[in-house]
């Protein structure tokens, strides 16, 4: 591997990115999923420098809590001062290399390193060592120079993201024209979204890419082979046209990042008609995702005309913020026929070349009812996540693709193909901006999340 | 955090979605599973009728040609209430005891 002083640039046997992600056929080598050089090469450069999704601020409501969350393999201490500013610092101990929060979350104005008591505040600043006198800390670097490494934090609609990039773009510029649809899901009520607890964490033995080129990619055809449990009971039904569920929408790729538009009429017999129902007679029997009758007056004052239609007729139900982010703000029938949804985001920590940790935050709008947050979970528990009933598939699926990169010949020769594609075909009128594909889902935004790795992958 | 919140409606589903489809695919082809249930405690409850149990668990689970089997252990705390000479589960709350679950989904009953 060629480590320059202007980063990586190929393989040590000189395979490069074009070599690995062939443009002018829309394919990707096999080998990439289980590549101990190239997944290197992702710690430094792509997780190294991406805005990361550290959690939401709700996690850390108060001055000096704090919780521990990754960037690719390093760990954050993600912590709130007394001001209510919220920090991030490599939990790593500058003195030997301890890790300094044992805990996955806690509360502390001060935090010390149980292996020589280094301690430092919430905004990793170097407090002191024990013996102050003795000069544990030495007198070669100022105090200054010893506290904690730091990132660079910025948030989004409550969401806390972190970079080492401390010149790189702003997370509004990361962001771009995505932030439209952002905003119809975290920027739409007075108080905004808070987390239903703590995180789900569970390992799975697959390479970080199998599960984000899916889940942050927005795999749209998996729905109908891996998901067809869901069209065999019932619960997910084609649409009038005839149209599979969940496959007809508009979906949009902006700065690699993704979402799909579906419109609920697409997917379930309960939302048939849909299309025939004014704007307000949809807000009341069919709600977005995640709001409630006493919610919808808010939503005019957070969002355009153009975005609550949006909103109510093709709601942004699953996407996915690059590298590896995957949100859902699903619908949810419920038994006594009406609707409600269920609002989730993963992110997919990778855990060595053939693992990685797959993270599940539920969530509900502050201001939803207390006993609708409670079905919110429930649906949330039920569908995404561990146990939940459509993801479970998912990432039992997963490891398997890892595995077959493990063979001499499929590494070599075979390839992933993103070819099923009817090109940009942006509805007339369309409100929100990057590349916009409407129809039956193809593999244009998963090709675009491969084009954005390409370019977090070059130096 | 939580992993399971289920009722009686998600539990039939499972049931269902299991039995009745062949397209589960985190159980199609099924997991080799095994229960083993020890430290078994039953205390009365303030109804006759009615026992809270506690027991330990270790469940292994091994897919297709894995090496390794992924293992859950835990404490489940349950409620067993007896009704015309049949004993049945009225509610169950488990701890598991791990933080990062090696278990990549939960697709069995515990």
């Amino acid at each position: 591997m060629n480590i320059a002083a202007n980063g990586i640039r190929h393989l040590s046997d000189g395979r490069s990115l074009d070599d690995l992600i062939k443009r002018d056929t829309r394919e990707v080598s096999l080998a990439v999923m289980n590549d101990a050089e190239l997944y290197e090469w992702e710690l430094q450069q792509l997780f190294g420098r991406c805005w990361n999704l550290m959690g939401h601020e709700s996690e850390i409501p108060e001055p000096n809590d704090y919780m521990v969350r990754p960037i690719g393999e390093d760990e954050l201490i993600i912590a709130r001062d007394r001001k209510g500013e919220i920090h991030a610092s490599l939990n790593v101990c500058p003195h030997r290399g301890m890790r300094v929060a044992l805990g996955e979350e806690g509360n502390s104005p001060v935090h010390k390193c149980i292996y020589h008591g280094w301690a430092f505040r919430p905004n990793g600043d170097f407090v002191g060592a024990p013996a102050e006198k003795e000069k544990m800390h030495g007198t070669i670097r100022d105090k200054s120079e010893l506290g904690l490494k730091k990132a660079r934090v910025a948030l989004y609609g409550g969401l806390i993201f972190a970079t080492w990039e401390h010149d790189g773009p702003s997370l509004e510029d990361y962001l771009g024209d995505f932030r439209f649809y952002l905003d119809m899901l975290w920027n739409r009520t007075d108080r905004g979204t808070e987390v239903l607890g703590p995180p789900q964490k569970v390992l799975i033995n697959c390479n970080w890419k199998s599960a984000a080129e899916q889940a942050a990619g927005g795999d749209g055809f998996h729905t109908i082979s891996l998901h067809r449990w869901l069209i065999d009971a019932g619960l997910f039904v084609n649409a009038e046209d005839g149209t599979p569920p969940a496959m007809y929408g508009v979906n949009v790729s902006a700065n690699g990042h993704v979402v799909r538009c579906i419109p609920v009429d697409m997917t379930f017999a309960r939302a048939k008609g849909a299309g025939k129902m004014s704007l307000e007679e949809r807000l009341q029997e069919l709600p977005p995702p995640g709001i409630t009758p006493e919610l919808v007056p808010q939503l005019s004052k957070h969002l355009s005309d153009d975005q609550i239609r949006l909103l109510v007729e093709k709601a942004p139900q699953v996407g996915g913020i690059f590298p590896n982010v995957n949100f859902l703000f699903v619908y949810a029938p419920q038994s006594d026929g009406t609707m409600l949804g269920a609002m989730g985001i993963h992110i997919i920590v990778p855990r060595g070349v053939d693992k990685c940790e797959f993270w599940t935050w539920m969530f509900a709008e502050k201001d939803c009812p207390e006993p609708i947050k409670e079905k919110m979970l429930r649906n949330a528990v039920q569908q995404i996540g561990s146990s939940g009933l459509i993801e479970q598939d998912d990432t039992d699926t997963w490891p398997h693709i890892t595995r077959s990169a493990r063979g001499a010949i499929g590494r070599r020769d075979l390839t992933l193909k993103y070819q099923a594609t009817d090109g940009e075909n942006k509805p007339e009128g369309w409100p929100g901006g990057g590349h916009v594909f409407e129809g039956f889902a193809k593999d244009d935004t998963q090709w675009y999340w491969w084009l954005a790795y390409r370019d977090a992958m070059l130096p | 955090m939580m992993h399971l919140f289920e009722n009686h409606e998600s539990m039939m589903l499972r049931i269902f979605r299991i039995e009745d489809t062949n397209v589960a695919w985190s159980e199609e082809p099924a997991s080799r599973t095994r229960r083993l249930i020890t430290n078994v405690i039953v205390h009365k409850t303030e109804r006759e009728s009615e026992y809270d149990v506690t027991s330990y668990f270790l469940v292994t689970r091994n897919r297709f040609e894995q090496h390794e089997y992924q293992l859950m252990s835990g404490k489940r705390m349950d409620r067993w209430r007896l009704e015309n000479g049949e004993l049945k589960l009225a509610r169950r709350i488990i701890d598991l005891d791990m933080s990062v679950l090696s278990m990549p989904n939960l697709a069995i009953f515990f």
